[in-house]
């Protein structure tokens, strides 16, 4: 991740614009950071302290907003977000497995980023549809009732899929 | 009556009847200091400080002893050891045996289990300065009494057990919290809420 | 009491059956403390607004509902009735020690909190011993990157009071939460180590040991320490603190909630600032001059050796020995002194460190409005409407005065306005910002004056009641704005405004910082400032005024006890027959009846040879001022040099006789802060060798010379001299208290031409920011973390900055390719040098700024001194010059050293 941010320099040329759009109004800081992510898909951390700077907010408080809420991310995400339910009806439903499966398919930790870019695991307390458990989404699309071998068959599906079009190109 | 008595000396046979009765029965004196009485276990002789199998201080020099002591014999001057950060120990260590009056409430005190009073009694010595007791005076002892020292500690088990496990001196090892001096606190990588640290919350929750 | 006395702002409480009157809005834990009954909390600080973070103080109210209330966040209600310690109280009180308690490691025994933890005490008195709950514990490593403060998180029970402090009172926002739920941390953003003002507040206020000092890291154990109460002598401010000891070691520094200046605040300096007592570096034995060495000498022979070379001078002739003095020392030692010089050696020739500028702010506002020192107090700061600073860094150069301007911050709307000459922190914060031309303070405030009388921004009372003065003032400003537009590089709108702000505000306040005091016409600028003060009300309003702040502990107690050859004991000027009359009875003889050199005019006398002996104690003139002053060759001319210091300062390198002094801690005596207020030193550690209190020093040389001054202690030249000065009368009492501005003095002075040179002080001196050879100016000023000499003998606080590096405007760094860290040379006309650079974005373009503390002396020395007249009280300049910049490389330096 650090070898990724030294190699190709971020633009955050809009970040700022964002940040100054909202100097002075009240309570900036999560519509700066959501704006911010909208923007980049995540929040560049090197941002944090010139943003600070900007809406003269202490960085400590930004900082605080940032690490509190789950929304943020402050690494770069995948194209598919693989999101495993491992609330209480997944959890008993033998949601430990799936993910498991998906750290062993993926090799990547829950909360990480394929090398590739291309697949995002993680672990979310409950979709709120308790009834269709274990349950996963990819991306948008819910994948109910799943079993570990069924979510790595679709974990190959898109891989092949975009090995596929990369082909095409 | 008193004629017979005084011309056959029947108080002198009586007396030596006892004598002759206790001829023949066992010896209790000892010989001391040629040979001792066998002290008990938890006996409250000379205090001494322990170590742990492999040869680190147990004293964390928490001063608890000290503040234990009724009669303030014990002065504990405690640091941080030198090259090991967060690290505690007590760099000076004082006990006046003169001023001891072996209550035994520092090793209560004590929550590592440093300090075990050994069965040494004879503490006589020609200079009273030998009786100031210093930190390698004291872990001199505790070496070479050990087994006085365990026995004290199992004897005097004050609790259920759980807060002083000293079968055979066990742990009892102070948990020093970590140092990463590199990335104390927050690690950078942890921002997002990474693997590490969702799988942390998971547990609690 | 009937109803009908109670006033409509007060209610009426009942608290575990005791009933009481307390104000409306009064919560329920102050009513409590008031009836001496005790509520647990953690996160609860008078000096901030509650928090209601832990909990702990729940407490069942009765009346007139039946529910459990936080103690700390709740107002009281009329008839409200509260129960502290009921069954229902004592069982949640216990539930949430036991919630606490599944978290809080049990390693008492190696935390430095341990002994006096909140929650270990709360957990004996309330706590159950068997917690029903499953524990939890975490292992986070401790932080311990950060130079003075550790961060223990898995003690922290996240009640946010440091976080708290930080930002409320500190004002820093040094420190965060981050994370969220089971595995949130207090500490710097970015999960970086905490490089902050290492005020150490936040210590204070952590009722667990999640936040510990490291340099008193498992070195005390709180029943082993001795308290004592005593005076900060960093500064002017004068905070009360406990100074702790553990057998006579200093163990650490710990404030006092709501007493004194601070009301239980500390700076970095004060709170971290006690290592320099036990440094290896002290002077303990008396030392003579034998050939070209000091060596230690017996006490006797120190004495009769210091008292010889006196009488010789003495006897030679009248005004051949002088006296300096500086702020270290205590009100007492400063009289005795001051005795010792005008009285036993019969000279007038007694000056101090006055000298190097506060003098200026001193004498201004005593002879115009008869007030020595502040005639505000911190606390009329606080409560302020508009507070301006001039050529004042105060979070640096009175850290504690600075907070009660961040206090004034946080109420109402920003009412602070900052002019300087570079974007101090402060001034990050105000309303008004002014960023001028370094040096230039006089035509800034010239330029204020000026617009408050041009744009009829004159008080409506005061333009009534003193239309000629008024008047007189603003025949004086007839000019136009653009000799003020020149040198400062400001804008006569902008002049304009800040006036206008200030003038707005019904309560405002002038500080004044040693820029003005010291700087070219330093009396002049402070003089136009009371004209400031006096136009826009400020000196007829209570709550208002104009201040100007000192830098060195004592600078006050030095003014009071007319350490200067213009002053005398009680702060009364030499001119004034009656007042040196005054002094000649209380002391039994015959002042010396022409008024003495100033410091320089002294230099000037050693080096031809009219000054044959001086005694110095308790500065460092040699140190202090630049070389071009020359005070190293005066006094190394001298036939006697007598200094007593605590280290071998550069002035004790050239003394034939040094006497060893107790710092502070090893000394009773009292010492006045800016502020007028005198307070109490109380000393707890045993002096190292044969070092004494200076005025021990000066009786036994007194008494050698067959002119005794006999003293059992402190108390009695209290005594004595507060027949001379009344304010040693009464400790703790601020001027402000005292009745601030005496209106007989005002009006004295408004009638008697409004202070002398009342036409020159409007004239710009021709030199002001004149182009030199030199493009550069340097600044070369103070720093929070160094005060001066005492600061830099602490290894903590030369662990937390040592930094000797120049500071340069960021932007210029880029432009001219130097990095931090980088070497560059500065070549001035006297000379020239090569520091490290560490370019910072505050710093205005064109300027550079070097801490007065380095021990590098070769920037200070690039210094050329600037003579200040004597109507401008004789205050030389040494603080700004003119330099080139340029970088050096690596190799140009190896050559240049080689």
């Amino acid at each position: 991740m650090t070898a990724k941010t030294e190699e190709q320099e971020l633009d955050l040329t809009r970040a700022y614009e964002i940040a100054e759009e909202e100097y002075g109004k009240q309570g900036p800081i999560i519509r700066v950071l959501q704006k911010v992510q909208a923007e980049y898909g995540y929040i560049p951390p090197e941002y944090l302290p010139e943003m600070a700077e900007i809406l003269e907010v202490p960085l400590a408080k930004i900082f605080g907003a940032l690490t509190f809420y789950s929304q943020f991310y402050t690494s770069p995400r995948g194209k598919y977000i693989v999101k495993v339910c491992v609330g209480t009806a997944c959890h008993v439903q033998g949601a430990k497995d799936i993910l498991d499966r998906m750290k062993d398919e993926l090799k990547v930790g829950a909360g990480e980023t394929t090398e590739d870019m291309m697949f995002t695991l993680e672990p979310v307390a409950c979709i709120g549809s308790c009834g269709l458990a274990p349950l996963c989404l990819i991306n948008t699309e819910t994948a109910a009732n799943m079993t570990p071998a069924g979510m790595a068959g679709k974990i190959q599906a898109i891989v092949e899929k975009e090995s596929a079009g990369v082909a095409e190109e | 009556m008193g004629l017979i008595r005084n011309i056959f000396m029947t108080e002198l046979l009586m007396g030596l009847k006892i004598v002759f009765m206790q001829m023949f029965k066992p010896t209790i004196t000892l010989q001391y200091p040629h040979v001792k009485h066998p002290i008990p276990d938890g006996y409250r002789g000379l205090m001494s400080l322990l170590r742990y199998e492999d040869g680190t201080e147990r004293c964390v020099g928490c001063s608890l002893c000290e503040a234990a002591c009724p009669s303030n014999c014990i002065k504990v001057v405690s640091d941080e050891v030198p090259g090991q950060p967060l690290v505690r120990y007590a760099r000076e260590y004082y006990l006046d045996i003169t001023r001891c009056i072996f209550c035994g409430f520092c090793t209560e005190a004590c929550p590592v289990d440093a300090l075990a009073m050994t069965k040494v009694y004879e503490a006589a010595v020609y200079d009273r300065r030998d009786l100031m007791f210093d930190k390698a005076k004291l872990y001199e002892l505790g070496e070479r009494y050990l087994e006085d020292g365990k026995a004290y500690l199992t004897h005097h088990r004050m609790d259920d057990g759980t807060l002083h496990p000293v079968e055979g001196l066990g742990d009892n090892r102070y948990h020093f919290p970590a140092v990463d001096a590199e990335h104390g606190g927050v690690q950078p990588e942890q921002i997002g809420l990474t693997a590490e640290a969702l799988e942390v919350e998971e547990t609690t929750r | 009491m009937s109803t009908a006395t109670t006033k409509v702002d007060t209610i009426t409480v009942t608290i575990n059956g005791q009933t009481i009157q307390v104000p409306k809005g009064t919560r329920i834990i102050q009513a409590a403390e008031m009836l001496g009954i005790e509520i647990p909390t953690f996160c609860y600080q008078p000096r901030m607004r509650p928090n209601a973070a832990c909990r702990i103080c729940t407490v069942e109210v009765t009346k007139p509902m039946n529910k459990m209330f936080m103690a700390c966040a709740t107002e009281m209600m009329d008839g409200m009735e509260v129960l502290t310690d009921s069954e229902r109280t004592l069982k949640d009180r216990q539930t949430n020690l036991d919630l606490l308690l599944t978290q809080h490691p049990l390693d008492c025994p190696v935390c430095d909190k341990g002994g006096e933890c909140k929650l270990q005490d709360y957990s004996v008195k309330y706590g159950s011993f068997e917690n029903p709950f499953e524990t939890k514990r975490k292992d986070f490593p401790e932080d311990i990157r950060s130079v003075a403060l550790d961060f223990n998180s898995n003690r922290c029970i996240l009640c946010g009071g440091c976080i708290q402090v930080c930002g409320d009172i500190q004002q820093v926002d040094a420190i965060g939460f981050s994370k969220r739920g089971f595995i949130t941390v207090v500490g710097a953003p970015m999960g970086e180590a905490l490089d902050c003002e290492f005020c150490g507040q936040c210590m204070d206020v952590c009722p667990v040991g999640a936040i510990t000092s490291r340099f008193a890291k498992y070195k005390f154990r709180p029943w082993q320490e001795e308290k004592t109460q005593t005076t900060c002598t960093y500064c002017g401010c004068g905070c009360q603190y406990d100074l702790r000891t553990v057998d006579g070691e200093a163990s650490r520094v710990t404030p006092i909630e709501g007493v004194g200046p601070g009301q239980g605040s500390l700076c970095v300096r004060g709170h971290f600032g006690y290592h320099f007592m036990e440094d290896d570096r002290r002077i303990t034995r008396p030392l003579v001059r034998r050939g070209d060495k000091l060596v230690e000498t017996t006490w006797e022979e120190a004495v009769s050796e210091a008292a010889r070379g006196l009488a010789g001078a003495k006897a030679a002739g009248a005004g051949r020995v002088a006296g300096i003095a500086g702020g270290r020392l205590t009100n007492e030692e400063q009289y005795l002194f001051g005795r010792l010089v005008r009285d036993v050696l019969g000279s007038s020739n007694l000056d101090s460190s006055l000298r190097y500028g506060a003098i200026n702010g001193v004498t201004v506002t005593r002879e115009a409005l008869g007030v020595t020192g502040m005639m505000n107090s911190f606390d009329e700061v606080r409560a302020a409407d508009a507070v301006l600073l001039i050529g004042c860094d105060i979070t640096q150069e009175a850290p504690i005065l600075g907070l009660a301007v961040k206090e004034a911050i946080h109420k109402g709307e920003k009412p602070v306005l900052v002019a300087d000459s570079m974007k101090t922190e402060i001034m990050k914060r105000g309303a008004g910002r002014l960023v001028y031309t370094p040096g230039t303070e006089i035509a800034v405030i010239k330029g204020l004056v000026k617009a408050v009388v041009d744009e009829g921004l004159i008080d409506e009372q005061v333009a009534k009641k003193y239309p000629k003065a008024v008047q007189a003032l603003r025949s004086e400003l007839s000019g136009t704005y653009k000799e003020i537009e020149t040198p400062t590089g400001l804008k006569k709108d902008d002049i304009v405004a800040l006036a206008k702000r200030f003038a707005a505000a019904s309560k405002g306040i002038i500080l004044a910082g040693p820029r003005v005091t010291g700087g070219l016409k330093g009396k002049s600028a402070m003089t136009m400032l009371v004209d400031l003060a006096f136009l826009t009300g400020g000196l007829t309003t209570p709550g208002a005024g104009v201040n100007a702040i000192t830098m060195e502990n004592n600078e006050l107690g030095l003014a009071l006890n007319g350490m200067a050859p213009e002053l005398v004991p009680g702060g009364g000027s030499w001119d004034d027959a009656e007042a040196r009359g005054k002094v000649a009875t209380a002391w039994n003889c015959s002042l010396p009846n022409h008024q003495g050199d100033t410091m320089m005019e002294m230099f000037d006398a050693m080096r031809e040879g009219r000054i044959s002996a001086a005694i110095v104690a308790g500065t460092d003139p040699v140190g202090r001022l630049p070389q071009d002053a020359g005070a190293a060759e005066a006094l190394g001319a001298l036939d006697c040099l007598v200094v007593s210091d605590l280290f071998l300062s550069e002035t004790a390198k050239r003394a034939h006789v040094v006497f060893p002094a107790r710092s502070y801690a090893e000394k009773d005596g009292t010492v006045t802060n800016m502020e007028g207020r005198v307070q109490t030193i109380t000393s707890c550690m045993k002096a190292p060798g044969k070092a004494a209190s200076d005025w021990k020093i000066v009786s036994d040389i007194a008494r050698e010379m067959g002119h005794p001054l006999e003293y059992a202690n402190p108390g009695e030249i209290r005594a004595e001299a507060a027949a001379l000065v009344p304010q040693f009368a009464d400790t703790d009492v601020t001027n402000a208290a005292r009745g601030g501005v005496s209106t007989e003095a005002l009006e004295a002075w408004l009638a008697g031409g409004f202070g002398t040179g009342m036409g020159e002080r409007y004239d710009l001196p021709a030199k002001l920011n004149e182009a030199s050879g030199h493009e550069m100016r340097l600044y070369v000023g103070e720093l929070l973390f160094h005060s001066g000499s005492m600061s830099t003998y602490n290894w903590g606080l030369m662990k937390i900055n040592d930094a000797a590096s120049l500071q340069l405007n960021s932007r210029e760094a880029r432009k001219l390719k130097i990095k931090e860290g980088d070497r560059v040379r500065l070549t001035g006309d006297r000379g020239s040098c090569v520091v490290t650079a560490k370019p910072d974005p505050n710093i205005m373009p064109g300027t550079l700024f070097f801490p007065r503390h380095s021990v590098l002396d070769d920037v200070r020395n690039l210094v050329q001194v600037v003579e200040g007249s004597e109507e401008e009280g004789s205050v030389p300049q040494f603080r700004f010059t003119r330099v080139t910049m340029e970088k050096v490389s690596g190799v140009a330096e190896a050559e240049a050293s080689a």
